[in-house]
Formats: C-alpha cells, structure tokens, sequence
C-alpha cells in the first residue's frame, strides 16, 4: 500500500523556548569562530608561496559557506517540522522582512550564494569594479572586499556582480599582464627605443616569463609622437606596481643615455583636441 | 663521475652526436651536478671535438663568436659556460646574440653546456633555444648513486651501518624505479628528509645532486639546524640569489649591473650570513654555496623567481 503524502496538521508543533535560543546562538556563535579560524588557517597556508596562494584562496569562501549552512541547517532544522499554521505565519515574517527594505540584503545574500560556485572571481585576484581597481582580499556572504594599489579598502555589494560588468586581470593566476607606456618624439630613434623597451621588460626582476608569457611591444603613432606600448607578465599580481615603476625607471634612464627623447605630450594632444 | 651516472643520458647523447647530420645539442643541469662529464663524451662523440669554454661574464664578452673559438675543419665544438653569455639588464644579450649567430652560420656540431637556470631564462627570453634542437637534462639521481659517489671518494665508515642498510635493501624493485621515475623528485626528497638513514638524508638535502652531495658531506652540512625561512630574505635579496644561481659564480661589478647599486653590498652580506653565498677574500667574487643550493631553489620557487 502506497503511503500518503504525511499530513502538516498530524506533524508535533514547534517550541522555541529560552533554551532553544540560547542553543541556537551558541551554535552560530561556534560556527562563527570555526569560519574565522578556517580563513585564517587558510590565508596563513596561501602566504608562503605566490603560485599557492590564489589556489588556497579559493577554499576560503567555500569552506565558511560550508561551515556556515551546517550550522543553519542544525538550527533550523527543527523547521521542516512545522505546522501548517507555523509555516504561513514564518513566509508572512518574511515578506515583511523584505518589504521593509531589505531587499538589497536578501539579494546580496543569494548573490554571495551564486558567487561561491561561480565563480566570477577568487580571493587573491586583481579585479576592476566599476572606478575601484584592486586586489580581493574577502568574499563575504553579502559583500566582497579589494585592496586598492593605494592600501583602501573597498566593500562592493555582491549583487553588483550581476548587474555590473568585472573586469579579472589574473583569474586565479599568479601572474597577470602587465602594460607599461612610453612616448617618444616623433624623430627619434623607433627600432632603438622599442630594442630598449623590449629588454627592459624581459630583464625586469619581476618578469615571468613562459611559452604563454611572452614579452610585446607595440607602436602607436600619435600627432608629433609615438607611443610603445610594452606588454609583459608579472610573477606575482602583488608586484604590478612595483614591475611598472622597475621598466620604466630603467628605461627612462637608457632614453636619456641615448638621447632618446620624450615629446611634450600636453602640448601634442592639444594640437590633436 | 663514474660511468655510470647518468647512463641514459650519455647513450642519448651518444646517439644523436652520431648520426649523419647531428643537430646542435644544449646539455643542461643544475650547478654542480655533473655537466661536464656529459661534455665529455660529447668530445668523444664527436671524434675529438674542440673544447672550449666562458669562465665569466668578461670572458664571453670578448670570444663568443663561436667561428672564432674553432677551426673550420672541426666537425664539432663543444662550449662550456654558456650562462655567462648573457647579463640580465638592457643590452646585456650582446654576447649570446653573437654566439647564436656564429652557430647559424658554422657547419661544425655545437654543443652547448648551460646551468638549467641559466638556460630556462633564456630559453624564454631569447630564441637562443631555437638553434639547439635537442636538449639533454641531467636528473636528480637517488640515494643508491649518491651513496656510492660519497663511499667512493671519502672515508664513511661512521655510518658504515646506514650503508649496509641500504646494501640490504638491494637494487630497487620493478615498482620502486618505476615510482622512482615517475614521482617528481621533490616529493621523493620531502619523503627522505625525516629518515634515519644518513645517505637518504643527504640525497634530500642535496636534491639528487652528487655535487651538492659532496659539498655537505666535506662541510657536514647535514647537522645545520638552520631553518630556511623565506619571509627574512627581501625581494631584492631574492633576485641577488637569483643571479649568483644562474651564473654560480660572478664577478661583483657585474652583479652590480644587474642588482641596484644601492643595495647590493647589503644584499650580499645577509645572503652571506644566511649561508647561501660566499665571498672571497678580496670582495671580487660572488658565488653561490653548493649546499645551500636546494634552499636557495625552494625560496626561489616560492617568490616565482624560477620556472
């Protein structure tokens, strides 16, 4: 004989007295402390090499979410045993909840949810949010943190990510490309300054190089100047500036050796506007 | 080197230097491991090649056409040193653009030596790479190999008993070599590091290097508790390490090309300190410690400074 489905109003009702509470806060306490002491077991791991350090990263927001819904479930298990009248009464509380402005949260929550097995982008990745350039250093359940170049420390909402374009420069790499710009006078020397530029790149301390990783350098020409455009990858994201400032001082250095000269760019974009 | 070291290796080479038109070949290894008996039988290979070599950056400097360096009648040359031929600044390829443009335009066989180092850098930096179209790498050998070198160049009597241990164990099974060759080195030496057995210890340690074996075993480096730890060397220490591995020794003027200026005398005195480079007497010369060589590997790796 085919059981029926069960009946909600046979199902035992629901206490939610102190003792209930209190266990309920102690295990979300606990899971908070256990999702902290996993990142920073995590993040310790990931420091001691660049090439380990986005892989581990990764497992950060995977293993609080991981922790996390544990800990909901426990909680709210008891839930799946309500009454009838106890579940109506629970999705009328929460669409009070949302209808009162709290929308945005609600979906940064479901967006931070998405993200874990998306993916758009990891910790440790170098990433373009609108005006904000950075590196991840979190990815919270609601929002998701950059360093910027200048050390700030930007909170961007999930649900942004899908509603806004995410520019990743290294996409779970260690390494990323980096581009350097030089202009040079429209008379001077072209084959000599990207020989110049070439090596610069290829022999900066922070290059990496591969059969993937190559070293390029591109000619633009503008109005009374030409701009190289030199392309290369950097060993480890964290050494984007440093790369940048390492070719160009040393390249500068070599221009003005040679006699290599730079045009008066305001002056020459003035005469294109 | 005994004969048999590296057994695979010489058959190859052997090999490909005989046949009818033998490409131009790069022998490559890390520092100290043995290279130049592999040069050796590329000399014999070749039916008594010429051989030749860079004993510094200065030195390749002024010889690295390759024409220059052999007669017209040799059907082959063999050049050791080929690390010095280039310097890691702007308008430091010189030199190797040279050599590479001698060997496109010789008929003899050129067979280059180079520090693996050395060698991935260029590789892809430069197409210097493009002209040798076969490449023999020198591997880690393992703790049997390393135990024999030692036995056989110094008295081992105190661990005369490590010794029979390993004896008892006889020559590796079918599953162990085949594990051997196909487990990356490293994991192997991670698993040797904590064993008794002084010979295992050593070959993890040395990283299957018989020179770097040889090295901790005259200095008895296996007792140094000193503990690497990447986070006390700077970056810029770092890329000073990293030209003193590729080079293996260096001239200070030249490093201080490469290096900043500014820094360098610092920089040399904490990698001093730390046990990974050696200064001589009249501060002319860098060169890096053969035992600190899989330390300095590791730290490197770490920062993604080798590939």
């Amino acid at each position: 004989m085919v059981s029926s489905v069960p009946d909600l109003t046979d199902a035992q009702p629901f206490d939610i007295d102190a003792t209930t509470v209190v266990g309920a806060f102690v295990i979300l306490a606990a899971a908070y402390v256990l999702a902290r002491a996993a990142t920073y077991a995590l993040t310790r791991l990931s420091e001691g090499s660049a090439k380990r350090r986005t892989t581990v990263k990764m497992f950060i927001p995977l293993t609080r979410s991981v922790i996390y819904a544990a800990a909901l479930l426990y909680v709210l298990g008891p839930l799946f045993n309500l009454t009838s009248g106890q579940v109506l009464a629970f999705s009328g509380v929460l669409g009070a909840v949302l209808g009162l402005g709290t929308k945005e949260l609600f979906a940064n929550v479901v967006a931070g949810i998405v993200m874990v097995f998306e993916s758009p982008y990891r910790i440790g990745d170098k990433v373009e949010f609108g005006d904000y350039y950075g590196e991840v250093t979190d990815i919270g359940i609601r929002s998701t943190k950059l360093t910027t170049p200048d050390d700030d420390l930007v909170t961007v909402p999930n649900y942004l990510v899908f509603t806004n374009s995410v520019s990743n420069a290294n996409a779970g790499s260690a390494e990323m490309m980096v581009v350097v710009e030089f202009h040079v006078a429209a008379d001077a020397d072209i084959d000599r300054a990207l020989s110049v530029v070439h090596d610069g790149l290829r022999t900066s301390r922070y290059v990496h190089l591969s059969e993937d990783h190559g070293v390029y350098v591109l000619v633009e020409d503008g109005r009374g100047y030409r701009t190289l455009r030199g392309k290369a990858y950097v060993n480890d994201v964290r050494n984007e500036e440093e790369f940048r400032s390492d070719v160009t001082e040393r390249v500068l250095a070599k221009f003005e050796d040679e006699g290599i000269e730079s045009p008066d760019v305001s002056a020459a974009l003035l005469e294109e506007g | 080197m005994s004969d048999d070291t590296f057994e695979d290796e010489r058959e190859r080479l052997t090999e490909v230097l005989s046949e009818e038109d033998p490409p131009n070949v790069a022998v490559v290894s890390e520092p100290h491991a043995g290279r130049e008996s592999l040069v050796d039988t590329a000399v014999e290979s070749l039916g008594g090649a010429e051989r030749v070599g860079f004993s510094s950056v200065a030195d390749a400097k002024d010889r690295a056409d390759v024409g220059e360096l052999t007669d017209a009648e040799n059907a082959g040359v063999c050049v050791e040193g080929c690390e010095y031929l280039y310097t890691r600044r702007i308008d430091g390829f010189g030199p190797l653009e040279s050599f590479v443009e001698s060997v496109a335009g010789t008929e003899a066989t050129v067979v280059s030596s180079w520090n693996s180092y050395a060698w991935s850098y260029a590789e892809q930096a430069t197409d210097a790479d493009d002209l040798f179209r076969e490449v023999v790498r020198l591997p880690g050998v393992d703790v049997r190999t390393i135990a024999d070198h030692l036995a056989s160049e110094y008295d081992v009597s105190e661990f005369e008993s490590d010794l029979r241990q390993l004896e008892k164990k006889g020559e590796p099974s079918r599953i162990e070599a085949l594990a051997f060759e196909r487990i990356p080195f490293d994991l192997w030496s991670f698993l040797y590091e904590g064993s008794e057995n002084f010979f295992e210890r050593v070959t993890a340690l040395s990283g299957g290097n018989p020179g770097v074996a040889r090295a901790i075993f005259e200095n008895r480096a296996w007792e140094d508790e000193t503990e690497d730890d990447g986070e006390e060397i700077s970056y810029e220490d770092a890329f000073v390490l990293l030209i003193v591995l590729t080079k293996e020794e260096l001239e200070r003027d030249v490093l201080g090309e490469v290096a900043s200026p500014r820094s360098l005398e610092k920089s040399l005195r904490r990698l001093s300190d730390a046990g990974f480079v050696e200064l001589d007497s009249d501060g002319g010369t860098v060169s890096l410690r053969p035992e600190s060589l899989v330390g300095a590997v590791e730290l490197l790796e770490r920062r993604n400074l080798v590939w």
